[in-house]
């Protein structure tokens, strides 16, 4: 046993929670030791590469087994979040810009109020859903919308009217009021601030870059989804969350296509195929993830 | 059940083992083909106890550092002799058919 492999071991242990390291460090280092050959002085890769996946895994609180039952409560509740906070940011950045633009407002006074009631009910949703009362969390998300929906009707812009995200987080909400997930545990109760990201490219695209602002924000949500296709190999949650996430996009565009009046089929075969390719891949890559997990 | 675990809990069946002799074990019994690294073997000992079926029996210190020894607990011996028997029931299967089919011509042939 060379001194050089267990400094190196020690500092690769370092990648675990702290308390799981006083658990468990001085086992698994005895236990990296013995296993390594005589006159090794670097760690195996494959050690590396389990220690690496161990403590994202420790992290993540992936460290036990879970039914898939409960994978889906949980990535519902993160979606339904996520859904919220993003309508609520973008909506909020759309008043901010409005408000300090100077100029006419492009809404009334009573949509704007109106609009004001809704983020206001949608920020409540979304503390409601982080202190696990769902009930309050349905009856704001949905008063939310309804108010949107009236600012749609009064101002006739289907676009900048509504929070669009809130039917499916509402639906999502739903299952939770009678199975409730466990409280929010490991790395998916940080799920929610992914959506301000996006938010935030999409802002800080169209400001600085207005030219590519489309690319880089499509290149955000993808990067979104390839990043939760490869934490599958640590928690199939995120993946779940971030699959129903982007099926409202898709939702959204078959209403419009059957809002609109479908004048090429094919074209909007195309358009629906092409959007509903990122939640398809990852809400059965996930699900099968979630299936295998749960085998003991 | 999947394979590794099946291998790790009939490493146990015989006698308490701490973490590498339950890697050594786990190998020889699965003739090589299951060998676990020393995380994946922690993350799956994590998961295990935590199913109630493996417990610590033992504790002490080599060369300083901690030793565990593991056990099967009731639960994980009737897991393991479930599973066990699952896969018995599987294997017959195939193998009390395998002869008869061997000696009878495939059909349209004869």
């Amino acid at each position: 046993m060379s001194a050089d492999l267990e400094r190196r071991y020690t500092r690769l242990l370092h990648l675990y929670p702290a308390a799981y390291r006083r658990a468990r460090g001085a086992e698994l280092l005895e236990t990296l030791l013995e296993s390594a050959e005589q006159g090794r002085t670097r760690p195996a890769a494959r050690e590396v590469a389990a220690l690496v996946l161990g403590a994202l895994r420790a992290y993540a609180g992936r460290d036990r087994r879970q039914s898939t039952r409960l994978s889906w409560l949980v990535a519902f509740r993160a979606a339904a979040l996520m859904l919220l906070v993003y309508d609520l940011a973008e909506r909020a950045v759309a008043v901010a810009f409005d408000a300090s633009y100077g100029g006419p407002s492009i809404w009334t006074p009573f949509a704007l109020a109106l609009t004001l009631v809704a983020l206001t009910l949608g920020a409540c949703a979304v503390g409601a859903v982080l202190r696990g009362r769902y009930g309050i969390a349905v009856a704001t998300a949905t008063a939310a919308f309804v108010a949107t929906l009236v600012v749609t009707l009064s101002t006739g812009d289907v676009v900048f009217g509504g929070l669009w995200g809130f039917p499916l987080a509402i639906a999502l909400l739903v299952p939770l009021l009678r199975h409730r997930p466990p409280p929010a545990a490991g790395l998916v109760r940080y799920a929610p601030v992914l959506p301000l990201l996006l938010v935030l490219v999409d802002q800080g695209a169209s400001a600085v870059l207005p030219g590519i602002a489309g690319i880089l924000q499509r290149g955000a949500v993808l990067a979104l989804c390839a990043g939760s296709l490869l934490w599958l190999a640590v928690d199939e949650r995120l993946a779940m969350a971030v699959g129903l996430l982007v099926l409202n996009t898709m939702l959204i565009q078959t209403a419009f296509l059957v809002g609109g009046g479908v004048r090429s089929p094919a074209g909007a075969a195309v358009a629906m195929a092409i959007t509903g390719f990122a939640p398809v891949v990852l809400l059965l890559a996930s699900a099968t993830t979630a299936r295998r997990r749960a085998r003991i | 059940m999947r394979e590794p675990t099946y291998f790790i809990l009939a490493a146990l069946q015989d006698e308490p083992r701490h973490g590498y002799a339950i890697i050594k074990q786990t190998e020889a019994l699965s003739r090589g083909r299951v060998k676990p690294a020393t995380g994946t073997l922690y993350t799956a000992l994590d998961r295990l106890a935590g199913e109630g079926f493996v417990h610590v029996v033992k504790e002490e210190i080599v060369n300083g550092r901690a030793r565990r020894y593991y056990a099967l607990t009731s639960e994980g011996r009737a897991a393991l002799r479930a599973e066990a028997a699952h896969l018995a029931e599987a294997a017959r299967v195939v193998i009390d058919r395998a002869p008869r089919q061997a000696t009878r011509p495939a059909a349209g042939l004869a």
